[in-house]
């Protein structure tokens, strides 16, 4: 399994600007380091707001480890997610049932998702861009308009 | 041996009509005693004992179908003048021998609640319902109605002759023949020549309902569905001119928004070069936007990580983890799966999971232990023992200082668009601002143009949900098969979800209408087989019953008679005359038992004939003939006589026989103890010779 990211969500940051890859970019104030890093604020977004929203299938590929300045945050990253989804299925206080979700969630691989978590984190970066886009439209090419924006939708200055 | 042979041995009655109790024949004690194992057995019954309530009794017990309606079976008391009756329950009771074994069925009569029921006595013990055996419910599978043509009075007579029941015949017939169910599959043929119904009809009405719904084109589904696919491909060829054109037109104008973009930049660039004020500001103006990147990277940094995201619940993440640290959980990463690994038929390693194996990766599961993921598990939850929490200060301030650095920025360019005004020709100046209102035009114009193409090619369902751009998708998501919806689709991916689901409702349709076919082919095919297997046999049985008929006394007196079973009924003839004739009651009731006893035999029944008063209408001299047809022509039989019919019998057929019948007589002895009348059985053969009622010092007289 990898992390996968719809047409329109690519296109949306290749506007922005990706450094480590070709397209138009449009952003004067920086661009994301990698498709992760986007993929990344789209799950975050979708995690604050519940927006679990699995992409359908055939959705694009992005990667299948953590790349770009999100790797610095793995853990976090890997444990909030892990977190959500404890809750969603009732296993806040369980031990036993969520030892079984950890063997699928987690890899080995220190970059890495088990399958379980490439599904939640999908579902999550596939319905944090609908959030994103419902409120910043495909107008938004300047990341600081887009980080300003973002900043306000997670609630992060509060 | 028969498929069913059934002999009654013997009847009992309860608080029935006449009858406070009566058992026959008698009874020892409490101990059944059944009839003599002769062929005919006569029962005089003086008239309004309960002859005819006796054959009614009978005929619902052989055919396990309860009366709706029993009020007239009571006990009844008092006179002929003065009769009334009591609710007391009733009983009536038949006990028959059923392929050698005995069997007891009784009829349960409660004249205060009006319900009635049967209990039965097998050979497995009582059970309290109707329960005949398996080839006795075989024989009558679904037809009990057939029962009457064994138990048998004038009425049954009329009801095979007459129009009543005129399909009584062609469904014994089919039911002996043993082809009943197939019927009950094919349905019956139809005045215009067809087969209709049965299981066949309930199958193709089903698949019909399901091809036949209509649309609002008003043809059937599969018609609509045919149209709607025709519209789809004129929406496609539509709307993919229009995607094909939008592209071309965004590309036009991203030529376009760049020349001017370029134009714009030369001027700037001008005018820049001939300030110096100008090129200090514009400096400045680079310096703030390398700030304002920066700052817009460091507020990216902060974004990205979940401390400053998750603010609210936060501490409890903390906790969640710690807490599965304190458990040790880590640990144990990858026990469970190795533990069900255990119940797979066959290991990852490709090896057979026999019991040697699985006790092997039980005892060495700890070494299977998936170290790396442990690991990964246990860094995970170490950053949350020692990571803190974020108040939102760190992130307020770095938008703080974006926002302060863009407004500064902004001032900047605004500085430098007002200096360049003013510094630079009017015609730069106009020229300039032509350039930016047809930039900011051709901007607006690129935007409604990406957002038409967007919606016409876009795959993300969600966003079109989001617009409002779902024409096409029904409630629930699913694609539309209406016409006038599919008019409406405005997006591609959709026009493709509509088609595949009609060519999929196309294809399963087809398929149905297919089977709607076969199912009428196959229909037609068995159907007519079974008309013409019919038809043979309705002749034979109309020729072997014939000749039984003939050897009776009504008909063998009127040489030339024939009778033959028709679809409609029964009808006789002349000769080789093929117009119906008419014929005398007794001749109808002979015909009758011939056509029943050929009947019987086809579907290898031996079957008891039981009738009432079977004389009725015969002339003098006939009965001895009837004695010797019906003797010989049914295993039992059953008379129910008044005293007038003995007296036929005893001067028209008695000679020698009656060593070869059994005899009894139902005769009232006295007043019972509910007040009504107490009639008992008697076996004395003087009595049987002997009793006479009212109607027969009538008879003398005339």
């Amino acid at each position: 399994m990898t992390f996968v990211l719809s047409h329109d969500a690519r296109k949306f940051f290749q506007r922005i600007g990706i450094s480590s890859a070709q397209g138009d970019r449009k952003s004067t104030t920086g661009y994301f380091d990698t498709m992760f890093d986007a993929f990344w604020m789209c799950a975050q977004v979708g995690m604050v707001h519940d927006r679990y929203t699995p992409p359908p299938s055939g959705t694009p590929q992005i990667v299948a480890v953590f790349a770009g300045k999100s790797v610095q945050f793995i853990h976090t990253i890997r444990g909030v997610t892990f977190f959500k989804h404890a809750k969603k299925r009732g296993l806040l206080e369980a031990k036993e049932g969520v030892i079984t979700e950890m063997e699928q969630f987690f890899s080995e691989h220190p970059k890495g998702m088990g399958p379980k978590g490439f599904e939640v984190m999908n579902a999550y970066a596939h319905g944090g861009f609908n959030v994103i886009f419902e409120r910043m439209g495909q107008d938004c090419f300047e990341m600081s308009t887009f980080l300003l924006e973002y900043a306000e939708l997670t609630g992060a200055m509060s | 041996m028969s498929a069913l042979d059934i002999r009654i041995d013997s009847l009992h009655w309860k608080n029935i009509r006449s009858f406070d109790s009566l058992d026959v024949p008698n009874r020892n004690g409490n101990q059944y005693i059944n009839f003599p194992t002769k062929k005919t057995l006569f029962f005089q019954m003086p008239n309004g004992t309960g002859k005819t309530t006796t054959l009614h009794l009978i005929r619902n017990i052989l055919s396990g179908q309860l009366p709706s309606d029993f009020s007239e079976w009571r006990r009844s008391i008092g006179d002929e003048t003065e009769e009334s009756f009591l609710d007391t329950p009733s009983e009536f009771e038949l006990r028959l021998t059923i392929n050698g074994e005995a069997y007891g069925f009784k009829l349960h009569l409660n004249h205060n609640t009006n319900e009635a029921h049967f209990s039965t006595t097998t050979p497995k013990g009582i059970r309290q319902d109707w329960a005949p055996p398996i080839a006795f419910q075989k024989a009558f599978l679904n037809r009990p109605d057939l029962v009457q043509l064994f138990v048998f009075d004038a009425e049954t007579a009329r009801h095979i002759t007459k129009r009543t029941d005129e399909k009584l015949l062609q469904q014994a017939i089919r039911q002996f023949g043993g082809f009943s169910t197939v019927y009950d599959l094919v349905g019956e043929k139809s005045a215009h020549g067809s087969f209709s119904g049965g299981r066949y009809g309930t199958l193709k009405d089903v698949i019909k309902k399901e091809l036949g719904k209509l649309t609002e084109t008003g043809g059937g589904k599969v018609k609509g569905w045919a149209n709607a696919r025709i519209e789809v491909e004129e929406s496609r060829k539509i709307l993919s001119a229009k995607a094909t054109k939008t592209e071309r037109d965004i590309k036009k104008l991203q030529v376009k928004k760049e020349d001017i973009e370029t134009k714009i930049a030369e001027i700037d660039e001008n005018y820049a070069g001939l300030s110096d004020q100008a090129t200090t500001l514009k400096n400045s103006i680079d310096v703030i936007s390398r700030r304002k990147t920066e700052s817009s990277m460091k507020l990216l940094q902060l974004l990205m990580q979940p401390i400053h995201n998750f603010i609210p619940e936060w501490d409890h993440v903390k906790s969640f983890h710690r807490r599965h640290s304190d458990w040790n959980l880590p640990a144990d990463i990858g026990r469970g799966w190795i533990s069900r690994l255990t119940e797979e038929k066959v290991c990852i390693c490709g090896r057979i999971m026999d019991d040697e194996h699985r006790k092997h990766i039980e005892s060495n599961i700890d070494e299977y232990l998936d170290e790396g993921k442990n690991n990964e598990v246990s860094s995970m939850q170490g950053e949350f023992q020692s990571i803190g929490k974020s108040n939102g200060s760190e992130v307020l301030l770095a938008v703080e200082e974006l926002q302060d650095i863009s407004e500064k920025l902004q001032e900047s360019q605004e500085l430098w668009e007002t200096k360049f005004d003013s510094e630079s020709s009017k015609e730069i100046v106009e020229e300039r601002k032509r350039l930016a209102g047809r930039l900011a035009d051709l901007i607006i114009e690129l935007d409604s143009a990406e957002y038409i193409h967007k919606c016409l090619t876009t795959t993300n369902y969600e966003w079109l949900r989001g617009q409002g751009r779902t024409e096409g998708l029904v409630k629930g998501g699913l694609p539309t098969t209406s016409i006038s919806e599919i008019k409406k689709v405005n997006n591609l991916k959709i026009l493709e979800d509509i088609e595949k689901n009609l060519i999929s409702l196309i294809n399963k349709s087809e398929g149905n209408s297919a089977l709607w076919e076969a199912f009428q082919l196959t229909q037609e095919i068995i159907g007519e087989s079974l008309e013409e297997l019919s038809q043979q046999l309705r002749v034979a049985l109309s020729i072997k019953a014939t000749k039984s008929w003939r050897s009776m006394p009504a008909a063998g007196a009127d040489k030339g008679l024939r009778l033959e079973i028709q679809s409609d009924g029964m009808k006789f003839f002349r000769g080789n005359n093929t117009k119906p004739v008419g014929v005398s009651g007794a001749q109808s009731v002979s015909a009758c038992y011939s056509v029943a006893s050929a009947i019987s035999s086809l579907g290898d029944i031996n079957i008891p004939l039981i009738c009432d008063t079977p004389f009725a209408g015969f002339d003098e001299g006939m009965v001895p003939k009837w004695y010797d047809s019906i003797s010989s022509t049914f295993p039992q039989v059953i008379v129910l006589l008044n005293t007038l019919e003995k007296r036929a019998l005893v001067e028209g057929a008695w000679k020698n026989r009656a060593e070869n019948e059994y005899h009894c007589t139902i005769h009232q002895t006295g007043e019972a103890s509910d007040g009504g009348r107490k009639f008992q059985l008697s076996e004395d053969m003087e009595l049987f010779l002997n009793l006479r009622s009212a109607g027969d010092e009538k008879e003398d007289l005339q």
